[in-house]
């Protein structure tokens, strides 16, 4: 009898609560493979959180390969900014270099982190824990991760998961704002490509100079933005290809799976599943929706000053999600007239708000720490 | 179309070129289009390359509208525009007609890449191709011309 009830005490430790966080990671996989939302992490997490609600699951607790992984490198940041390399190496900061008023889109793009801040404040989470559920409004995995992580741990999962699913889910969310706030007239604006050859030595000032300035002045926000800045000074130096292709493949991959399985096993059942889960994931969507109705917002503002020329949809590309949020801006005004192509210049704002949200994240954290 | 400021004894010329094909240049100077072809001597290791010109007759107007009226062809009510450019820096993904096909305003004739996304080009005007000036795979800079189309006949 004894052995019998060893032989099967995997069952009897089955809780609901387990049962339910298995099914919810086999809902991101179904997410991941059959939609294709964010696979790249979306499915270690999935796989991950079964893993770690398994009964009696051996891959937490002590020595425990979820919990080695997420000490080795989530507990202390470290994840988060090896990735942000790889997002530097990748990213072409070209055409907000030729055209920098596109900065003032990325900053307008991060007021739905303040405003859903607020929001959260209201439905009486603490500061810390307020302003870790509105960084999703920054709609950036890493910066998400590194802020929740260092003000409110408790509420990791639900975050990242949520600024995962919303990254994904740009070519769904945003386009019906965009429409809903603009006219016909306005989206159809034809803005031509203005080329400008940006000369090699101001690709390399470029992340050095903005890596010493933000340092200085948000000093919260030194290791994402020069982690970020090391990635992109390698891409434009051109002397270190072979690191450039190793931070942006291997290095970015292979972070991404421990970081993705890293977060998916604190996806517990009594941690997870509360009403504050639900609360953050309404959010997160509310922080998606304030950003994008506010650059299209400051997109029109522009319109005005640019005496009717400067094309509101472009307000929308300020957020991080790069380059998904460029690619919708173009699809957009292409479906007003095939002739226009607005590509270049949404990659502008959308390079600025990947720097934009940097900053936000580093000014919350100088603000709540 | 690239527009150049040429001073010659300290007297600024503007000049618009237009490459409509691989040696082939049309350029315009204070109003006048000159047509220009570029003959590489290959047999001559240091030959300089001799322009040929071809001024046109005066009464034909430009082709192409000086680049400070780039809305050509925005509203489908505009002036009908006969070239396909490249609206920003990308690579040529396919080309999607051939010379002699019969094209209505709005169809798809090429692909060009640009920043990892797929732009579909589309024909500028109802007409046939009359010349299709790249290939897939080709690196093309803003404003280079693709695609010519004319008249169906």
């Amino acid at each position: 009898m004894d052995s019998l009830s060893s032989l099967l005490q995997g069952l009897a430790g089955l809780t609901w609560q387990g049962a339910v966080m298995i099914a919810v990671g086999l809902l991101l996989i179904w997410l991941a493979i059959k939609k294709e939302y964010e696979p790249l992490l979306l499915l270690p997490i999935g796989a991950g959180a079964i893993l770690a609600n398994l009964p009696l699951s051996p891959m937490v607790g002590e020595d425990g390969m979820l919990t080695l992984l997420y000490e080795m490198g989530v507990g202390n940041e470290l994840f988060p900014l090896l990735i942000f390399v790889g997002i530097g190496a990748m990213t072409d900061f070209g055409p907000l270099l030729e055209n920098p008023k596109m900065v003032l889109l990325g900053a307008a793009g991060q007021f739905g982190i303040f405003l859903t801040l607020l929001l959260a404040l209201g439905f009486g989470f603490t500061r810390e824990q307020a302003a870790s559920i509105g960084i999703i409004g920054a709609i950036d995995g890493p910066t998400s991760i590194y802020v929740a992580n260092q003000l409110a741990p408790e509420l990791l999962a639900p975050i990242t998961v949520a600024a995962y699913s919303y990254m994904s889910l740009v070519p769904i969310i945003m386009p019906p704002i965009m429409r809903l706030m603009t006219t016909r007239k306005e989206r159809a604006i034809v803005m031509p490509y203005t080329s400008r050859e940006i000369s090699q030595r101001t690709r390399i000032l470029f992340p050095i100079v903005v890596t010493i300035v933000v340092g200085i002045l948000v000093p919260f926000a030194t290791p994402l933005i020069g982690m970020l800045m090391l990635g992109n000074l390698m891409r434009e130096s051109k002397v270190v290809e072979r690191l450039v292709g190793a931070s942006s493949n291997e290095l970015a991959n292979v972070v991404t799976l421990f970081l993705g399985l890293a977060i998916g096993s604190t996806m517990v059942g009594p941690k997870f599943l509360n009403t504050a889960t639900l609360l953050i994931l309404v959010l997160g969507l509310i922080a998606f929706c304030l950003d994008t109705v506010m650059g299209v917002a400051f997109g029109k503002l522009m319109n005005v000053f640019s005496r009717g020329r400067f094309n509101p949809l472009i307000g929308a590309a300020g957020i991080s999600a790069f380059p998904m949020a460029a690619r919708v801006v173009q699809r957009e005004a292409q479906r007003e007239n095939f002739d226009n192509f607005l590509l270049m210049h949404a990659m502008g704002a959308n390079a600025a708000g990947q720097v934009a949200s940097v900053v936000a994240g580093g000014v919350l954290l100088a603000l709540m720490v | 179309m690239r527009r150049y400021t040429v001073t010659v004894n300290d007297h600024p010329l503007v000049v618009d070129v237009e490459a409509v094909g691989a040696n082939l240049f049309r350029v315009q100077l204070d109003g006048r289009l000159v047509d220009v072809v570029l003959d590489d001597h290959r047999d001559l290791a240091h030959s300089p390359i001799t322009p040929a010109l071809t001024p046109r007759a005066e009464s034909s107007p430009p082709p192409a509208a000086p680049p400070s009226s780039p809305p050509a062809g925005a509203a489908p009510s505009g002036p009908v525009r006969n070239k396909l450019t490249a609206p920003m820096p990308g690579v040529v993904l396919s080309v999607d007609t051939t010379v002699g096909a019969e094209v209505s305003r709005g169809d798809v004739v090429a692909t060009l890449e640009a920043m990892k996304m797929v732009n579909q080009l589309r024909a500028p005007r109802d007409g046939v191709v009359a010349e299709i000036y790249v290939g897939a795979g080709d690196q093309v800079r803003y404003g280079e011309t693709l695609i010519r189309f004319e008249d169906a006949p």
